[in-house]
Formats: structure tokens, C-alpha cells, sequence
């Protein structure tokens, strides 16, 4: 925002908007709260409305939505428009990335700016330079759901997934129970048209791995079991019985896995469960014995 | 979830009705609440939690039922949609809680419900899914708020449903449970609104009910409270977010009652009332409004009872035989 200050004085300098006539804010009738603006808030949003009226889609109709947007950057109708004048101006589009960079900086976990960033990539096609940027993001809040949103959208929309296995690989390293980034592994290698060149049994060694580490990892217990209902059993008779030799018997994560992966052991364990390891959750233990199948 | 080893604070506390009708009656002065003057775009949605607090608490009585409505009707847009507030653009969003606020107030008459519907399934996507508004954002939330509101309006007929069954189901995840769109990760919130989604159409048969319980009662956390996700910090509007589509599939006994009151009480503002996302932070009328229509579906006594389909009051679905 510090390098905008020149600008501001210039923006906010009311008088270049001439014989445009400000529209006032309209409360409604009995406005149930009337909000109490700052003046230059408000003053700004009453050129806004005027500029608005007459889809005037002009540079200082772009500056104005830039101080709207640093005062309230949730205002839906501000990006519209702001969006509206870069399909008029593409002269402006170059730098408008550089400008959300710094907007995303301040507000990492607001919808509208990852969502007008979206559409600028539909026009600008730059996808790799928008992984890079996602990247760099994690490095500040390796869950935040808005950048692996805006990151799975450009999997989806330019078919790229080279990176993805290393991105998570590293992010694990870092914090092994990222859910986000198991998510996001899960989706890439099991659910996406990815098609990366990766076995099972190579992706089975990574999961040992880092359940060995973290036994009582529900991100990655979760991971297991997706692939076990993806797969099937027969292919994780290595994986279950290591688990089983490493991992001691009150693991409760380790005996969930075991029931589901081997049904006939399930009801002997949900009883296990619901008896010794995890009575807090009896109930839930007491009603998967009943789902049990009578042979 | 490691209930046993909770380390709940036991704090004999109790529901400060009082102190939150003064912080909710306070909300309409503009004063109490930090920049409130910047929320422009959420006064319709404020509007909707104040009016589901006040409900709840059993005070309906107190709202302003005419000023309501006449500002609410000042938000509808030639589109057929409703904006957040006078003057500004339509979105799904403040379309459905302006409907659910009038059928609230009894008052669905006063407007143009097929325009309204007509609006809702503008946005509608060839997919099944739903855009926020014509600018195109696509989320889960979006879907949720055209069918809670077609269904309110009495226009579930005129949804492409197959359509949008279809796109929820592939918002399904691994894990039992559902994200914002196909692939992302589960999220309470998007558990919520997929799950009430399909409640409302009457699909709860297509998910695993199990899975998904078990999901959902792993996000109670060793103070009692509930997460989003796995590994994050407890907030107490989760408490509506997870508990409502447990109640959907019949499983809010999966979850410790006791030390789930414990921390939502204890996110209770003891000065000036409210609720915030956790203990000794700021409050607001969101976290208000989700942390009472939680403790309602807890059973906290002398609660109005919540419809989790729809986060209206029971007696306002079984009035109007939704």
C-alpha cells in the first residue's frame, strides 16, 4: 500500500471527476443500522455508484476501485467492476498481478481477491507463473484452503501436474500432518487424469513411512483408507502387516485400519475398541459392531 | 478424538442470555462492534444471523419485523436477486438469507417468489453446480443457498436436481467427506452445505453415513471444542458447521455433548455479550448466531429448536411443511 500513497492524493483528489454528479448512498428506507462511514469512504463509493451508473470504464475509474478495495476488500461489486475496466484496458493487465500480489499479502483468506485472480489467469494463460506464486504462498500458511482451491483449479483448467508429487513430498517433510497437502496428494494420484508415472507399492513405501514417523497421524490414516477403498485389499498385505509388527496393538488408528482392510477380523476389534482402546467413542464402536455382517 | 484426556476447564458457567440481547439490540447502533461501518457487504447476512439469535433465544418477539422487511425489500434488485445492501449487486448469497428472514417474519408474500426463482436458477451451471452471481464464482456454498432457498420458495422444481446431485457427490472426498468443489479438501462448512444439500433433496441414502459420521466426530478436539479439518484449532461456529449434518444423519450422540457446551460457553464475551471464535477473542454475529443454533442442537435447555437442513427454526419448517 506504501508505494500507492503518491497515488492516493491523486485519487482522492475529487475534483477531477468534473461535473460528474456523486451518487449519495441510499440507507433504504429506515436503514436498520446506519453504518458510520469514514468521509473519504464514502465520498469514494458516491463516485463509484456515479461512475457505475454511467459504465464509465476508464482509468480513474480503475484507481478509485484500488482505494475501495484497500478499505473493504470483500466488496463484491467494486472487483466486478474493477474487472469490467481491465477487459476495456488490457493495457492495464501486466501490472494488475503485480498489484494483487501485494493485496494478497493483507488478505490471504478473503474470497474475491483469489476469485478475480482466477480470471485475470483466464486471460493471461500464465499458469506456471500462478503455481510458482501458490508455492510461495504455502510458505507463509501451508493450509490455507483458498490457495490449494485457486492451485487445484489450475490443475483442472491447464492439465499440469509435473509438480505435485514434490510439492507435497516437500511439504510432508516440513509438517507430516498437513491435511491439505495429503488431500491434495490423494486427489492427484487417485482421483485426477494426472496419469503420473508413480507404482502403488512406491506410493504404499512413502505412506509407511510416514505413518512409522507418526502413528497417530489422521491425515495419514485417512490416506490409507482411500486407497484401500480405491484399490482393494489385495495389494496392501505388505503395508498391513508391517504396520501391524511396528506399530503397538492400542493403536487405535492401526486397529481401525485393520478391520476395515480385513472384515473378518472387524467385529473383534470394534469390540477391542469399544472395551479398551477408545471408550470415549463406545457408541460409535457399539454401532459398527451392529453394521458387521452375521456370517 | 481423545475425549478421556480432555482438559476442560470446568467452568460452572451458564448461557448469559441477557448480556447477548444487549450485544445483539446493540449491533443495530453501529457502535459496539470494531469497523462495522466496513460491512457493507454483510448487512444481509448480519441481518439473518441476528434474526436466527434472537429467535433462538426465544425472542422473537423483539425484532422489528416492518424495518426488516422494508430494508430487505430495498436490497431486492431488478434482476430478481438480492444485494447486501441497497444499491450494490446481486448475489446468491444475501438472496437466501433474505428469503429465509422473510418466511421468518411470515412475510414470503410480499415478494415475486417466481422471480426470485427464476434469478436462483439463472446461476445454475451446466454442470450442476452453482455460480455466486453472474461474475461466475462456483463454490459448494453457492449450491446450497439456490436449493435452501427454491426450496423455501417453493420452486425445487425448476433446479436441474440430477445435475446437481451429480456435482455433489463429486465433492465428495476419500475421507466420507466433502470439499468446495470436486478435489478439494474436506472442510466442516462444505460438510455442511453438501450434506443439507442432499437432505433437502432427499439423497442422503447416496453417502456413507458411517464414514461421514466418524469424520465429523473426529474434529472434537481435547478442550471439547470442534475443528474444520484435521489438526486445526477449535472455533466455536464449527459447532453449527459439524454438528448439523451429524444431526442430519441421526449421529449428534458421536460427539461429547458436555465438553462441546463447555466450549461454546466458554466463547461466550462476558462484558459485552456475544460470542467469538474461542475464548477471550472478539465477538461477532456470526459466531453469535452459530454458536446458539449449536447449543439448540445440543439440547441446551430453553432453546428454540433448529432445522439443520435449513439453520431455521423448527417450527418455522414445520409451519410452512418444508
Amino acid at each position: 500500500m506504501d508505494a500507492l500513497e503518491p497515488e492516493l492524493e491523486k485519487i482522492l483528489d475529487f475534483e477531477q471527476y468534473g461535473t460528474l454528479t456523486p451518487i449519495a448512498q441510499d440507507d433504504g428506507v429506515n436503514p436498520l443500522a446506519k453504518i458510520n462511514y469514514s468521509k473519504e469512504y464514502e465520498q469514494g463509493m458516491a463516485y463509484f455508484r456515479a461512475l457505475a451508473a454511467k459504465q464509465e470504464y476508464s482509468i480513474r475509474a480503475f484507481n478509485l476501485t484500488c482505494f475501495l478495495i484497500m478499505h473493504n476488500p470483500a466488496h463484491y461489486t467494486v472487483w466486478a467492476y474493477r474487472f469490467q475496466v481491465l477487459n476495456h484496458i488490457p493495457e492495464l493487465i501486466p501490472q494488475e498481478l503485480a498489484w494483487l500480489d501485494s493485496v494478497i499479502e493483507d488478505f490471504q483468506k478473503n474470497y474475491q481477491v483469489w476469485h478475480h485472480r482466477q480470471k485475470l489467469l483466464g486471460i493471461t494463460k500464465d499458469y506456471k507463473h500462478e503455481l510458482e506464486f501458490t508455492k510461495d504462498m504455502f510458505a507463509s500458511d501451508a493450509k490455507n484452503y483458498h490457495v490449494w482451491s485457486y492451485r487445484l483449479w489450475i490443475l483442472q483448467s491447464f492439465q499440469d501436474y509435473t509438480e505435485e508429487l514434490s510439492l507435497t513430498s516437500y511439504l510432508l517433510e516440513d509438517d507430516v500432518y498437513n491435511n491439505s497437502a495429503w488431500n491434495h496428494r490423494f486427489y492427484v494420484l487417485f482421483e485426477s487424469n494426472a496419469k503420473l508415472e508413480r507404482s502403488l507399492q512406491d506410493e504404499l513405501d512413502f505412506l509407511n513411512d510416514k505413518l512409522s514417523k507418526s502413528p497417530d497421524n489422521q491425515s495419514a490414516w485417512n490416506y490409507l483408507s482411500g486407497i484401500l477403498k480405491k484399490v482393494g485389499p489385495n495389494q496392501l498385505g505388505g503395508i498391513a502387516n508391517q504396520l501391524e509388527k511396528q506399530l503397538p496393538s492400542s493403536n487405535r488408528f492401526l486397529l481401525e485400519f485393520l478391520a476395515e482392510y480385513d472384515p473378518t477380523r472387524s467385529k473383534v476389534i470394534y469390540e477391542k475398541l469399544a472395551n479398551e482402546v477408545d471408550t470415549d467413542n463406545q457408541l460409535l464402536w457399539n454401532w459398527m459392531i451392529q453394521q458387521v455382517p452375521r456370517t | 478424538m481423545n475425549v478421556h484426556s480432555c482438559t476442560i476447564i470446568v467452568i460452572s458457567m451458564n448461557l448469559e442470555r441477557s448480556k447477548h440481547l444487549h450485544y445483539l439490540n446493540a449491533l443495530g447502533q453501529g457502535q459496539d462492534e470494531l469497523d462495522f461501518w466496513l460491512k457493507q457487504h454483510l448487512h444481509v447476512s448480519a441481518i439473518y444471523w441476528s434474526c436466527m439469535s434472537y429467535w433462538t433465544l426465544n425472542r422473537k418477539e423483539e425484532l422489528q419485523k416492518e424495518q426488516i422487511i422494508s430494508f430487505l425489500l430495498s436490497c431486492l434488485t431488478e434482476s430478481g436477486g438480492f444485494a447486501c445492501y441497497p444499491g450494490h449487486d446481486d448475489h446468491i448469497t444475501n438472496t437466501v438469507y433474505a428469503v429465509q428472514v422473510l418466511l421468518m417474519l411470515d412475510s414470503l408474500d410480499r415478494i415475486d417468489r417466481d422471480k426470485v426463482a427464476t434469478y436462483v436458477v439463472s446461476l445454475q451451471n451446466e454442470d450442476g453446480s452453482m455460480k455466486g452471481d453472474r461474475w461466475g464464482e462456483t463454490d459448494a456454498r453457492f449450491l446450497y443457498s439456490g436449493i435452501n432457498c427454491l426450496a423455501l420458495l417453493g420452486r425445487l422444481d425448476m433446479l436441474n436436481k440430477s445435475a446437481a446431485i451429480d456435482w455433489i457427490l463429486k465433492c465428495r472426498n476419500f475421507d466420507g467427506g466433502f470439499g468446495l468443489c470436486p478435489g478439494a479438501e474436506t472442510h466442516a462448512a462444505y460438510v455442511f452445505t453438501c450434506v443439507a444439500s442432499l437432505a433437502i433433496l432427499k439423497q442422503l441414502h447416496r453417502i456413507d453415513q458411517d464414514l461421514l459420521g466418524w469424520w465429523l466426530s473426529e474434529r472434537q478436539t481435547k478442550n471439547g471444542g470442534l475443528n474444520g479439518r484435521p489438526e486445526k484449532l477449535p472455533d466455536s461456529c464449527y459447532g453449527w458447521w459439524v454438528l448439523s449434518p451429524l444431526a442430519i444423519i441421526g449421529k449428534l450422540d458421536w460427539i461429547d455433548r458436555n465438553g462441546l457446551i463447555n466450549f461454546t460457553l466458554s466463547s461466550q464475551d462476558q462484558e459485552t455479550g456475544g460470542f467469538s471464535d474461542r475464548r477471550e477473542d472478539i465477538p461477532d454475529v456470526y459466531h453469535t448466531c452459530f454458536s446458539l443454533t449449536a447449543l439448540s442442537l445440543l439440547r441446551y435447555p430453553d432453546l428454540e429448536p433448529v432445522d439443520a437442513r435449513f439453520c431455521l427454526p423448527l417450527a418455522v419448517t414445520k409451519k410452512y411443511n418444508l
